[in-house]
């Protein structure tokens, strides 16, 4: 009975420290701001903050990652002096954007293995995607699509950006402050930040930023997507109507001895 | 200040988009020419997708075009009939052009087909006519009524169907247009472009037709056909941006009234250099991204 009883207690001890700790990860977890971002308009971009609370002595690494994709890219190669694109090449298990902002260089305080594993950089991008047709020069592949992705700046990797705060009973605050691309497509985004001790991955936060259309834009988007007949019409109409409407206003103040017929 | 353009789905200054569009149709109002050649590349230079950018630029081409042509309406440029008769050619050349890609595609050699002859359509016509316009000039007056030769005259008079044309003031039957266009329509299809930078010139050497009358009659039948290909676009594919297509129509229709009128105070022979020139121009940038060793390996396909 008394074992029973000290077996009891000690699950229950163990139980409710968890949740403490839990409870603790959970108070202070990833918080983005803002978590949601509408694009009206005259959207240009936004400006977003991430924070959170990692434990003391831990660096850590933030990674916001698109959907995986599949693109279709033209293959150029040399034919003779002549260089032509020959043939399509497929990517696939990519994201569409990838962000990774860190307190130091990745590869200083994490093992290369953890890097690849949580696909922390862009090197893990590289061994990760799949190329096809495979009888292509991988290498050379692989990274000609990285440099292409990061001339866009739709994947970017920034050691030092984040900032780590003066550690508290809670552990060291972190925040990393950046300017949304306003070239990034809406979807819904996975922010991860990853704590990390002894090259290690000791704990990892999430959240999500959700970019969508609203107002006009996502009216026209809809009807673009859903109505494309009507859409098609609409559009040489309105083309039409523009281009005459234009004229018109044209040969008036050209009437007006602005310009001479 | 910065624009969501919904279809693409970025956004990109406002300013930007419409000064484009101002290049282009300056370009489209005084040469006759589309402008698709100019305008898709430098879309997609500021980022937009490529599949959005060619499909808008058709788009914003029905707006700078109708402009472009009503315009030349009222200065009595345009040759409806002969327009129309130039529109069917194309048409029927451009189903035989997309016929003829699908079969080099199978093959495995349709972008190097593609890109050659780009640069000996481009160099041919660009250089016969800076030479042509460069002696014209020297000589101080515009070239002669007809170069061609008597025999040659004689055969195609003999040919059915002979049509008066009286604003181009050209007398033919009606299979040389047509004819010619189809052949127009078959490299237009190849080269993925409008054609009208071969309209022009295949329209004032081949059919004798004023440079004015040329560059007005290929506006009023470059509406047409792009207004075709933005509907097909629209519903084939969804990549119509209407208010990338609107801002650019705004730029290019204002550029095309300047366009018309800047073309307007110059002679014949010193349109068709200055034309001339902006093809021999995208000819040598062309043959130069041949050779040269590219910035990377991959591109966006844009398809046709």
């Amino acid at each position: 009975m008394v074992l029973a009883a000290a077996v009891c207690t000690f699950f229950l001890t163990v139980a409710v420290v968890h949740a403490v700790s839990e409870g603790k990860s959970d108070r202070e977890g990833l918080r983005v701001a803002p978590d949601v971002i509408h694009m009206g308009t005259f959207y240009g971009g936004m400006d977003v903050t991430i924070t959170g609370t990692a434990a003391r002595g831990d660096q850590v690494v933030v990674v916001i990652r698109g959907a995986d994709v599949e693109e279709v890219l033209n293959r150029k190669a040399r034919v003779g002096p002549i260089w032509v694109n020959q043939g399509k090449v497929h990517i696939s298990g990519v994201p569409s954007l990838f962000l990774s902002f860190s307190s130091q260089p990745i590869d200083k305080i994490l093992g290369r293995e953890v890097i690849d594993a949580h696909q922390l950089d862009e090197s893990a991008i590289r061994k990760q995607m799949h190329v096809s047709p495979e009888a292509y020069d991988q290498p050379v592949i692989r990274e000609n699509f990285l440099k292409m992705k990061t001339n866009q700046n739709i994947y970017e990797v920034q050691a030092g950006r984040l900032e780590m705060g003066t550690p508290g009973p809670a552990g060291t605050p972190f925040t990393v402050a950046f300017r949304w691309s306003k070239k990034a497509p809406p979807g819904l985004y996975t922010v991860s930040a990853y704590e990390c001790r002894d090259g290690a991955v000791a704990g990892e936060l999430k959240a999500t930023l959700k970019v969508d259309e609203v107002g006009f834009p996502a009216w026209m988007a809809h009807m673009a997507k859903d109505r494309a007949a009507l859409y098609g019409a609409f559009a040489v109409i309105v083309a039409l109507l523009a281009g005459l409407g234009i004229d018109f206003v044209a040969s008036r103040l050209g009437k007006g001895g602005a310009v001479a017929h | 200040m910065e624009i969501l353009l919904p279809v693409a789905g970025i956004s990109v200054n406002l300013f930007l988009l419409i000064g484009c569009g101002i290049l282009v149709g300056f370009l489209s109002g005084m040469f006759g020419v589309g402008g698709g050649f100019l305008l898709t590349p430098i879309l997609i230079m500021i980022g937009i997708p490529p599949t959005v950018a060619a499909a808008s630029d058709s788009c914003q081409i029905v707006a700078a075009s109708s402009s472009g042509a009503s315009a030349h309406f009222r200065l009595g440029n345009v040759d409806a009939k002969l327009g129309i008769v130039l529109l069917l050619g194309g048409l029927f050349g451009g189903a035989i052009g997309v016929q003829v890609i699908k079969v080099l595609r199978a093959m495995g050699n349709a972008d190097l087909v593609i890109q050659f002859t780009y640069v000996i359509i481009l160099g041919g016509v660009g250089g016969y006519m800076f030479l042509e316009s460069l002696q014209s000039l020297r000589r101080g007056s515009a070239p002669s009524k007809s170069h061609r030769p008597a025999r040659t005259r004689g055969l195609l008079n003999r040919l059915p169907f002979q049509m008066e044309f009286k604003r181009s003031g050209v007398t033919h039957s009606i299979f040389v247009p047509f004819f010619l266009c189809t052949l127009v329509g078959i490299l237009a299809a190849i080269m993925g472009v409008g054609g009208g930078f071969i309209m022009v010139p295949m329209m004032v050497y081949l059919l004798r037709m004023p440079m004015h009358v040329a560059v007005g009659t290929d506006l009023f039948q470059i509406l047409f056909t792009c207004a075709g290909v933005t509907f097909m676009q629209a519903t084939t594919n969804h990549t119509v941006d209407l208010v990338l297509a609107i801002l650019l129509a705004v730029g290019s229709t204002v550029g095309a009234q300047i366009g018309a009128r800047v073309g307007k105070l110059l002679r014949g022979d010193q349109l068709k250099i200055l034309l001339a020139s902006i093809v021999l121009l995208v000819m040598v940038k062309m043959a130069f991204s041949l050779v040269m060793t590219p910035a990377s390996l991959l591109s966006y396909a844009k398809g046709h």
